[in-house]
């Protein structure tokens, strides 16, 4: 360790030694706790009901939503963060993939604003790219994700995309920092690795995260590939509403401002 | 159906006693972050109300250390943001732009006024590097970047202050 190292160590410590030190646990703190518990407690609930009745994507919809209750347990290494992730790195990211989607392109009219679920879940692609354009004058960003299609199906695989206020790894259900203000959460049913074989194939091979200077995007980043789920987050400047393409080979979600 | 739950009495105590436990340290965090006392608590209190608010139960100390203390880095990272739209638009309209917390008025401290001048994302990086004594893999995964990009940032914010500091080492 160098000395200036040192000296910097020893300056951060000082300078921490000026931070105030908080007594008991403010009174606002726990309300506003005890009031978003009860809120994610009633939108588990909600979607427990779906999962009584609703069968494979109600299954689905109940399994995502309730992530953010993770339990942490002690010694089980499958939940919680991991002091030393052991993650592989991710390819090299880039700013803009291709091939991107056009945004000039006239966007649909069907804009949403909150949660958006269609396609058959009898369709099971492979997923291979995603491209992303953003065309600022216009108040567009498109967001791509490319399947090689099943043959002959002609209908869009399942998939959902939400709002929500944190972004979590598909199966574990860790936090997963993503920039912006406001957060979306797109998952599909598609192969990303090949599991058939002897030994995984990657089908999807490029980057895992996209950082963006928006204004609309900031960040698109790979949350998951987990039991034939493939699962994006995207990070925007602020809450923008977005429409829905999807086909047997394409799933675009554009948002517009 | 399942009714909505809240936390008890019980659990209040528990809120409590995370709360003593690990808002020292995550304050010191965020003001070494962002420099400023007042903005370090009010990150903090936001910090507990997220994660407070999302876990149906919390046994293992060390996990919500390390929850919080992304959180806290976020936090800062979302304040900063705003705080430069706020700028941008302010510039925009010919407002004067809020003055900035000095982050040592005094002078007293060359380095902490050197480290005050990197980038938001720079300082995080090095605080977590030498402050938090996190590994370059662990600063990534708090700062939600690849681990090239910390390299990157402590290199860059290291070599600044360096010159600043008109160190050889």
């Amino acid at each position: 360790m160098t000395d200036f190292q040192d000296e910097l160590r020893e300056a951060l410590s000082r300078k921490a030694a000026d931070a105030p030190r908080p007594g008991g646990i403010p009174d606002g703190v726990v309300r506003r706790a005890k009031r978003r518990r009860a809120a994610n407690a009633t939108l588990a609930g909600g979607l427990a009901l779906t999962l009584a009745f609703g069968g494979f994507l109600g299954v689905r919809a109940a399994m995502d939503a309730a992530a953010p209750e993770t339990e942490i347990i002690p010694g089980d290494p499958s939940v919680g963060p991991s002091p030393e992730p052991t993650t592989a790195p991710s390819p090299e990211p880039t700013e803009t993939a291709e091939p991107s989607p056009d945004p000039t392109e006239e966007p649909p009219v069907d804009l949403r604003c909150g949660r958006y679920e269609d396609g058959s879940d009898e369709v099971f692609p492979d997923f291979v790219d995603v491209s992303i354009n953003e065309r600022a004058g216009a108040g567009i960003a498109r967001i791509r994700f490319h399947f090689e299609p099943m043959a002959g199906q002609t209908d869009a695989p399942w998939h959902i995309i939400d709002f929500t206020d944190q972004l979590v790894t598909d199966g574990e259900g860790a936090p997963v920092d993503v920039e912006g203000e406001a957060f979306v959460a797109v998952t599909f049913m598609a192969r990303g690795v090949d599991l058939s074989g002897e030994e995984f194939v990657e089908i999807y091979t490029g980057p895992r995260e996209f950082h963006l200077d928006g204004p609309i995007v900031l960040e698109v980043e790979q949350l998951g590939d987990f039991e034939g789920m493939v699962s994006w987050g995207i990070g925007l400047s602020e809450k923008t509403c977005y429409t829905v393409d999807a086909g047997p080979d394409h799933l675009t979600i554009t948002f517009v401002r | 159906m399942m009714q909505a739950r809240t936390l008890s009495v019980t659990e209040s105590g528990r809120l409590g006693e995370l709360y003593e436990r690990h808002a020292p340290e995550a304050v010191r965090l965020g003001y070494l972050i962002t420099g400023d006392a007042a903005l370090a608590e009010d990150l903090v209190h936001e910090a507990f109300v997220k994660l407070l608010g999302r876990f149906r139960d919390l046994r293992n100390p060390d996990a919500f250390h390390w929850y919080l203390r992304k959180t806290v880095v976020n936090l800062a990272r979302s304040h900063f943001r705003h705080a430069r739209v706020e700028r941008e638009y302010a510039e925009r309209e010919g407002r004067r732009p809020a003055e900035q917390a000095d982050a040592d008025p005094t002078g007293r401290d060359e380095m902490w006024a050197a480290l005050a001048r990197l980038s938001e994302r720079q300082r995080a990086a090095i605080v977590l590097r030498y402050y938090e004594d996190l590994t370059e893999a662990q600063t990534a995964d708090v700062l939600g970047v690849r681990l090239g990009t910390v390299k990157s940032l402590v290199a860059r914010g290291m070599a600044r202050l360096r010159e600043e500091m008109g160190s050889d080492d």
